[in-house]
């Protein structure tokens, strides 16, 4: 028998943290972006860099554009003005979607789950796979297995999607993005009607993808207490327009973030 | 100790690798039994003929074909002809529509391009006195079990690229469209080419009347027996290589890409699918074996020529494989299969059974497509075990009941009973008939008869078997 004191298995256990490196160099740079629906500017402007390896928030009350500007980003929809730049200083404004999930490398996820509801869960993962050339399908069936054994769902690979419960969903949807070998990724509110416990399951699997693939992840959401211990930086949109960047400390004790979800004499409470 | 240790291990090692060599029937019979149905089905397909003449089913079989239960030998060789050709272009609408969600309404197009492309690579084409391509002449060979024309057959092959291709063209235009506005794009498909074939181009359709061809086997030298058969082998090799090529597609990864589609468009853009792709090739392979189903029903009219006419742009034929793949089952290969046989054969006995009103089936198939939408959305293939074993109880029973009848004079009691009109309008006289009324009631039984016993059984004996008393491990 092996004997170690519990000391001793602790320290066997601990993960060793990996120092994180996040470069100088932008993997996106978005430049003047804007979007009207038709008299209302639903982005206005938006002008901001996303380095390599970096975690970043976006946040903003109800209908600033966080999601819009997503849209954005995976050509979903189409920018009237402003450009979007990648590593290679390519400008994928108008490409398809498929185009830059293929291509760039810039993979999504959505705000409301849109799995493939009457495929198995192991089905909806081996999907993104297969766009990647030729492959036997043994090949394909490991690869799709290790996407699915990623999110902890090894045990639901048979179910169909549509009998699955919303966390196992958002972390499918997680897993999905995930295998189309993206170096960006953009969560859309991926903490949305999920427990405490399921919370905590995503902030690790964003977590590990982040240091162990690093992979530069972008998230959108509502509120600033989940994103705290998460992000390295953050982006505030009020209206369309971006009101603050910086780290969650800077963006806590910002008067004008404060203003914008509060109003004005709340604020003032506040701050005094 | 440490010997000890190796030679448990060694034991356990010998035990797993025993059971690993050890042959799993149970597993194996079980795969076995989940591809029962398509073992049937090839199995019945391939021996239709020889099923008469078989060792103990043979008697019964001759003897339901006396009785007219069963259709005679001649019958069935046409009704299987009839079913081959329409599986072939009922799978592949159901690759379109099933698999990548594109439901077409317009299929009959590409089943009347290959009709007549096949014709026109055969006869030539004269357009205002200048010919765009020569006929082709006889080139007889001989592929073992018949002879066929190898030209006709290319032409068949021909017609059906042309309407994959002309497929492929039409979708470039029109898979920005989605959902219903596709579904009426092909509804008028169809329409269009039956109006420029009856009127604008009738000299080059020939109209209803049609055109007139030469057959793929070769008729001289043969009995006209011998030969229905001969060209029923040959298209049945047809279809099971097309249905072959169609079910791998639909279980590769390309089904599988197909049906992200189907399930949610963008998802699977951001999936990295490209969608516009896949939607050109499902449409291409569809039309592609549309067209191979088109340029078989020249062939398949019993004459010693093969005639197309406009009646493959007609509503009807577009809306075949939509009634017959909803009933069976969308989505799944194996649904729209099972959907054709039940059809034709149930279309056969009601046209029979019901014959005091032509053209009544019909009718007859609307209701029972309307019942199985509203209980059945998933088809009879994925159909409430309930409702399949009462189905089961009731083909079983009418055949047997129409086997022993006589012995208790049940037609003549059920004569006396009913008028000579018969029961809503089923020929009470006719054995068809007869089958038809024995069927519903014992469907109807069998349906209801499970839940009637169990009721029965609770308000007489109680839960039976009566379990014992149970402890708890302590």
């Amino acid at each position: 028998m092996i004997k170690m004191s519990i000391e001793e298995l602790d320290d066997e256990l601990e993960l060793e943290e990996k120092e994180r490196v996040i470069s100088d160099t932008p993997i996106l740079r978005i430049i003047d972006l804007t979007k009207k629906f038709g008299e209302l500017i639903a982005v206005n402007k938006a002008t901001f860099d996303v380095y390599q390896g970096e975690i970043l928030g976006i946040i903003g009350p109800n209908g600033s554009g966080k999601t819009t500007l997503f849209n954005m980003i995976s050509g979903v929809l189409k920018p009237e003005e402003g450009e979007i730049l990648t590593k290679k200083n390519e400008n994928i404004v108008g490409k398809s979607t498929t185009k830059i999930v293929k291509k760039h490398k810039i993979a999504r996820t959505f705000q409301i789950v849109r799995p493939f509801k009457l495929l198995q869960a192991l089905d909806n993962v081996t999907i993104p796979h297969i766009p990647k050339g030729l492959q036997s399908p043994k090949t394909l069936k490991t690869r799709s297995l290790t996407s699915l054994l990623e999110v902890d769902m090894g045990e639901k690979k048979n179910y169909p999607a549509a009998i699955l419960p919303h966390g196992d969903l958002k972390r499918l949807d997680f897993a999905r993005a995930l295998a189309t070998d993206a170096e960006v990724l953009l969560l859309d509110e991926p903490y949305s009607g999920l427990s405490v416990e399921d919370s905590f399951r995503i902030t690790q699997l964003i977590k590990n993808a982040n240091q162990e693939k690093g992979v530069t992840i972008m998230i959108v959401e509502h509120k600033l207490k989940l994103l705290a211990n998460l992000v390295d930086r953050i982006v505030v949109l009020n209206q369309g327009k971006i009101i603050a960047i910086g780290t969650p400390e800077e963006i806590s004790k910002n008067q004008v973030v404060i203003e914008s979800y509060l109003g004005k004499e709340a604020s003032s409470i506040v701050s005094s | 100790m440490s010997t000890n240790k190796s030679n448990t291990t060694n034991d356990t090692m010998k035990k797993i690798k025993d059971r690993i060599s050890e042959v799993n029937w149970s597993y194996h019979w079980d795969r076995i039994k989940d591809k029962g149905g398509y073992i049937v089905f090839v199995l019945t397909f391939i021996f239709i003929k020889q099923i008469p003449y078989l060792p103990i089913i043979g008697n019964l079989i001759q003897d339901a074909q006396n009785r007219n239960i069963i259709p005679n030998i001649e019958t069935l060789n046409s009704l299987f002809i009839h079913m081959v050709i329409l599986l072939i272009f009922i799978v592949s609408w159901d690759l379109l529509s099933g698999y990548s969600g594109q439901v077409s309404f317009g299929h009959g197009f590409f089943l009347g391009l290959g009709s007549y492309f096949t014709v026109y690579y055969i006869n030539g084409l004269t357009v205002n006195g200048r010919a765009l391509f020569d006929g082709k002449s006889e080139n007889f060979i001989n592929i073992g079990f018949t002879t066929i024309d190898l030209n006709v057959f290319t032409a068949i092959l021909v017609g059906a690229t042309v309407s994959a291709i002309i497929s492929i063209l039409i979708g470039l235009i029109t898979l920005r469209l989605k959902g219903t506005y596709f579904a009426l794009i092909t509804l008028i498909l169809p329409l269009i080419a039956l109006n420029l074939a009856k009127n604008l181009w009738e000299e080059y359709t020939g109209g209803d009347l049609g055109l007139q061809t030469r057959r793929l086997v070769k008729q001289e030298d043969k009995e006209l027996s011998q030969i229905v058969w001969e060209e029923y082998y040959f298209y049945l090799i047809i279809m099971f290589i097309s249905i072959g090529i169609m079910f791998w597609i639909a279980k590769s990864r390309f089904g599988l890409a197909l049906q992200s589609i189907r399930e949610d468009e963008l998802a699977a853009k951001a999936s990295g699918i490209n969608v516009r792709l896949y939607k050109l090739f499902a449409m291409g392979v569809s039309a592609f074996f549309a067209g191979i189903a088109g340029g078989l029903m020249v062939q398949s009219v019993g004459s010693p020529i093969g005639v197309v006419n406009v009646g493959a742009f007609e509503t009807q034929t577009s809306f075949t494989p939509v009634i017959y793949t909803i009933l069976g089952g969308i989505g799944t290969i194996s649904g729209p299969i099972m959907g054709t046989i039940i059809l034709t054969i149930a279309i056969y006995y009601l046209a029979l059974g019901l014959i005091q009103y032509p053209m009544i089936e019909l009718r007859a198939i609307a209701i029972i497509l309307i019942l199985i939408l509203r209980f059945q959305p998933r088809g009879l293939i994925k159909a409430d075990k309930q409702l399949k074993n009462g189905l089961y109880i009731g083909i079983f029973m009418a055949i047997l009941i129409s086997f022993v009848e006589e012995l208790v004079n049940l037609p003549q009691l059920l004569a006396t009973w009913f008028d000579d009109e018969g029961i809503f309008g089923l020929d009470i006289l006719n054995i068809k008939g007869r089958l038809i009324f024995y069927f519903f009631i014992n469907t109807i039984i069998g349906y209801f008869a499970p839940d009637f016993i169990r009721w029965a059984r609770l308000k007489t004996w109680g839960v039976w078997p009566s379990l014992p008393d149970f402890d708890p491990p302590k």
